[in-house]
């Protein structure tokens, strides 16, 4: 059964609150059957632990969910020095790998021209995971369709799987794995149905351009 | 959820939505000045902003050019003399035309400030198990929760009468006079920064010698440098360095290098002198023995401002190069060459910088500094030059009488009745070694460290990993998990140099000051650390004795001031208004390069100044010393000396006025261990000696690529190195059975690490050594597992007479893994 675009937002929105931090027992209680679960409000605590060490707490777990990390790259000129200690290593030309790249400007922009800015009390990146999510929701709330598919395909779209298929690779996760998997689901979806849109219009066009001759 | 959603569950996620379940979101409805910014569009080719590099603690000047909002490049300032010159006639003659300089960290800084490892929100361990490879279990928590948690804790301390039991850590040129305000206010004489685990023994050995504790090199107007133990063509610390070097050579200056390994410097100087680790006394000794029985002192000048001369001529009588060539592996006829072109080159200076980590480094300081006394090479141009740092003025706060009580507890590493050479950067390796044994004079409870890496940066790494489990609670600020920050029961991120403010008045000769601001703001909205630390205060209600409530009332204004960045700015200001400088903080950033550089220049001399009758009119004299008084009329600074002919001149803050090369006043003192001070600046063999079982001395070095053990997550600097290896003479290889690029294992009595062997002939064959810093266990995903830490190998312990931590006294076997 196909997600209807006025429940859009909603997904967005709820993908987002759980992507910006760890959900709270109320929450937790609402959304359990929705991921076939029970008593996950009782694991609460070990789920903030998850959540910050898949997504705020630098370490061996840790997946950034920015947009630049895994998108912007950067050419390093390799060094010239002739000293033996400083052989450039084995990293290759083009790095990636960081924050606030030209993406995190750019969907600062975006929410902008759509008359939106990131709110003072978010202490994050506007290229986070949760901004871009919500930003979806906002634009389809808006019925800005048009901005929504634009702004899934130059930048939701461009790295969210990457991002979540690494999430979905935690096998030890007993929240995120499977809100990984709900979430790639649904923009699979969404991807179906941008093309499906392209399609439609596409057609549309080429309908309009008959019709005068006939 | 294996498919996708249908219309019933979305209706209950909609409840989720309509029970107001998930928050209020991130987006708002566009501001005002957001919509004027986005029309603005981008600036083309941006802005530039100066100021001061903290890559490492060397404050030069840079400029940042922010475009669009994000930092796209990073220069030299030519406007600050950090990166050009240490001496002004230079500086005012040539920096405008050749342009100062970076080294590779300065140009990497955009890669500490974008990289993905930063800690990005107060986190609060929720494992109570701690330990080297232990996870955390860290839990985001808001920054109140954060606060709160963290000013109950202080609160207790203070309402209990135990604010003393508070260790502070800190990093140095990083925001330290409000740090130290904060530890005055609230009671804890236990605040601590990062020098003695950097030069606190060079500090001591000058401090001795002349009364200074930091002189600086005239490399430019040199024409003969001999220096022991350093690196400073590539382990810059503040980048005029290599210049200065490069250029007093091009003027003719002969560079001789004395160091175990073939440092980068030692490979561009005209000599290299391979020398047993710890043993340069010994070679300075001898090199005196020549200079005096050949004559070739300069009797005036020691006739005039020596004090001890004929004493240190009857020590070095023994101290023939025959012997020591035993001690040194150096050959006699070597030193005795060395010594003869030393003497008779002028100006000719020497140094040593962190070469002494070892038990006999401030004596060898002291001895190496001698060479420059017998032959007069000091306040002239190309010698050792006593830097004017005259700059911002620290404000001081008086603490309430509550403070006072707990002030007036020891401080737990000893302090100055422990230490006869004690630098108020305390003594980290006795901190360490009391948690530990539980004999301090109490037990701290608590510490704040920030932006300090206590694991990596004292040795015995085991050892504080013990002193970290006995306190009972840790906050640490930092930009970057480290490996101590995993000790942590509270990390509050930390912000970059690129994110905050700073006054530098380091490392040039005469009075200059460079600003460091803020080129954007910080990535995460975090507080700059000197915001965290004012927030508390203001939560403790921290007041001056006089119910002054200096962290909300702007030292400016007079005002109370909710917003604590334009509190700081103006804390800042008054520093700079009551200092040297007497600018406000906005006409310093209006300065080109936001540097104040003072007009007087380089004075050489100064020994000579004569002091003015105001000053003498209002000062007190005791023996043939001068001295300022307080306001209640006590003794307070020495200002200078009373000679034979009545005039009274600043001489050297010694106990005599002049130059000690007999410290005759030190007599009734003794050090940490209870031994007798010497009086001379004897040679003694270092403790750690290499054993049948141990036969390798181990030493670490730094270099150009890295600071200290912080920066090797920064992808730049990867790309220029990754790693490092064991650097092993080719011939203890052989012995050994060991070929490059083998793994080998390095063991001491204290532990084992693996590293891959490098061979060169670039070393002493008794001696293998590493660069220093690598061997993260932790920090970020480009520095963990990557070198090894060679702190593991060692017991901590700090220099008996300076506190200095021993971070070179290391004895090893090598085999192959
Ligand atoms: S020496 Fe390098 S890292 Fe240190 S302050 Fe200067 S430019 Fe920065």
């Amino acid at each position: 059964m196909s997600t209807q675009v006025e429940e859009k937002p909603t997904v967005y929105f709820l993908f987002s609150r759980l992507f910006r931090k760890a959900p709270d027992p109320p929450l937790l209680n609402k959304i359990e059957p929705f991921f076939e679960e029970t008593d996950l409000a009782s694991k609460a605590e070990i789920i903030a632990v998850e959540y910050t060490s898949l997504f705020v707490a630098p370490g061996d777990y840790y997946i950034p969910p920015y947009e630049s990390f895994y998108c912007d790259t950067l050419a390093i000129n390799m060094s010239t020095a002739d000293s033996p200690y400083f052989q450039p290593q084995c990293f290759p030309e083009e790095t990636k790998g960081f924050l606030y790249g030209s993406s995190t400007r750019a969907v600062e922009k975006a929410y902008r021209k759509a008359s939106f800015e990131i709110d003072a009390n978010f202490h994050d990146l506007p290229d986070h995971l949760a901004c871009e999510l919500e930003f979806m929701g906002r634009l389809y709330e808006n019925h800005k369709f048009d901005e929504a598919k634009t702004f899934f395909e130059k930048h939701l779209g461009r790295w969210s799987f990457e991002f979540l298929q690494k999430v979905e690779m935690q096998t030890e996760s007993i929240f995120y794995q499977k809100a990984a998997t709900s979430l790639k689901q649904f923009l699979n979806h969404e991807t179906q149905s941008f093309k499906r849109s392209v399609l439609f219009q596409k057609n549309a066009v080429k309908a309009s351009r008959v019709m005068p001759i006939n | 959820m294996n498919h996708l959603p249908n219309r019933r569950e979305f209706l209950k996620l909609g409840g989720a939505a309509s029970a107001g379940l998930l928050g209020s979101g991130v987006l708002r409805p566009i501001s005002a000045l957001a919509k004027e910014e986005l029309e603005r569009g981008p600036y083309d080719g941006g802005t530039w902003i100066p100021s001061c590099c903290h890559m490492c603690g060397g404050t030069t000047g840079i400029m940042c050019q922010v475009v669009d909002g994000r930092l796209a490049r990073i220069k030299p300032n030519d406007n600050n003399p950090v990166g050009f010159s240490n001496i002004s006639d230079d500086f005012f003659a040539n920096a405008a035309k050749e342009g100062a300089v970076m080294c590779p960290k300065g140009n990497a800084g955009i890669m500490a400030l974008y990289d993905p490892d930063r800690v990005k929100q107060p986190l609060r361990r929720t494992n109570t198990q701690k330990g080297i490879g232990v996870d955390p279990h860290w839990k985001a928590i808001s920054w109140e929760e954060a606060y709160s948690e963290i000013v109950s804790r202080l609160r207790a301390l203070r309402d209990g009468g135990e604010a003393h039991k508070l260790e502070w850590f800190s990093e140095d040129h990083c925001f330290t006079h409000i740090q130290s305000d904060f530890c005055k206010l609230f009671g804890t004489p236990n605040y601590n920064m990062h020098s003695n685990t950097c030069d606190t023994g060079r500090k001591a050995s000058f401090k001795i010698l002349m009364g200074d504790e930091r002189p600086l090199i005239d490399a430019i107007n040199s024409k003969f440098m001999l220096i022991f133990g350093w690196n400073p063509l590539s382990a810059t610390k503040w980048s005029h360095l290599p210049r200065i070097i490069t250029r007093g050579i091009e003027r003719g200056a002969k560079l001789v290098i004395v160091d175990p390994h073939l440092s980068y410097t030692a490979s561009k100087a005209h000599e290299w002198v391979p020398i047993r680790p710890a043993t340069d006394g010994a070679l300075a000794l001898a090199m005196a023995h020549v200079i005096v029985n050949e004559g070739l002192q300069d009797q005036a000048f020691i006739d005039e401002w020596v004090t001890g001369f004929d004493q240190f001529k009857d020590y070095v009588k023994d101290k023939t190069p025959q012997w020591a060539e035993a001690i040194t592996a150096v050959p006699a006829e070597r030193i005795e060459r060395l010594a003869r072109e030393f003497a008779t080159t002028k100006p000719a200076l020497v140094d040593v910088w962190s070469g002494a980590h070892h038990t006999n480094g401030v004596y060898a300081g002291w001895a190496i500094g001698a060479l420059a006394v017998i032959t007069g090479n000091i306040e002239k141009p190309g010698a050792l030059v006593l830097p004017e740092k005259k700059g911002n003025k620290h404000i001081e706060v008086e603490p309430d009488d509550a403070s006072k009580q707990t002030l007036q507890q020891p401080r737990f590493d000893g302090g100055k009745d422990k230490w006869p050479y004690f630098h108020s950067s305390g003594v980290y390796a006795e901190i360490i070694n009391r948690l530990v044994d539980g004999k301090g004079p109490y037990q701290p409870k608590m510490a704040m460290i920030v932006f300090q890496n206590l694991l990596m940066s004292v040795v015995g790494t085991k050892n504080a990993e013990e002193a970290l489990k006995k306190l009972e609670f840790i906050v640490a600020v930092d930009t970057m998990l480290s490996e101590t920050a995993q000790f942590a029961d509270i990390v509050i991120p930390g912000t970059t140099y690129l994110e905050r403010y700073d006054l530098n008045t380091h490392w040039v000769t005469w009075p200059v000051l460079g600003l460091r601001q803020p080129v954007v703001k910080p990535l995460f909205g975090q507080p700059a650390e000197y915001e965290f630390v004012c927030e508390l205060g203001r939560r403790l209600n921290l007041k001056e004795g006089n119910g002054h409530d200096v962290f909300w009332i702007g030292r400016m204004s007079g005002e109370r001031i909710e917003d604590k960045t334009r509190w700081y700015e103006e804390f800042l200001s008054k520093e700079l208004k009551e200092g040297e400088p007497k600018i406000t903080l906005e006409e310093l950033k209006a300065l080109p390069g936001a540097t104040w550089v003072s007009a007087k220049g380089t004075r050489y001399n100064k020994h000579l100044d004569m002091i003015p009758p105001e000053k003498l009119a209002d000062a007190l004299t005791e023996g043939n010393l001068v001295f300022s008084k307080k306001k209640d009329g006590s003794k307070d600074k020495q200002i200078g000396m009373l000679r034979p002919d009545g005039t009274v001149v600043r001489g050297f803050f010694t106990p005599s006025g002049k130059l000690e090369l007999y410290a005759g006043k030190h007599e009734t003192k003794k050090d940490a261990d209870g031994n007798p001070l010497k009086l001379l600046p004897v040679y003694e063999p270092r403790a750690w000696q290499p054993s049948p079982e141990f036969p390798l001395f181990l030493i670490n070095w730094k270099e150009a690529s890295q600071t200290h053990s912080r920066t090797q997550n920064n992808a730049f600097l990867a790309e220029l190195k990754s790693t490092d290896g064991l650097r092993i003479n080719t011939k203890t290889a052989a012995k050994l059975g060991v070929k490059h690029g083998d793994l080998v294992w390095v063991e001491s009595p204290f532990g084992k690490v693996q590293m891959k062997a490098e061979l060169t002939e670039g070393i002493h064959p008794q001696v293998v050594g590493t660069q220093h810093g690598w061997g993260h266990w932790a920090m970020g995903r480009l520095a963990k597992g990557r070198g090894a830490h060679t702190g593991f190998l060692a017991q901590t312990k700090a220099c008996p007479l300076s506190g200095q931590s021993l971070n070179k006294e290391i004895c090893v076997r090598v085999y192959p893994g």
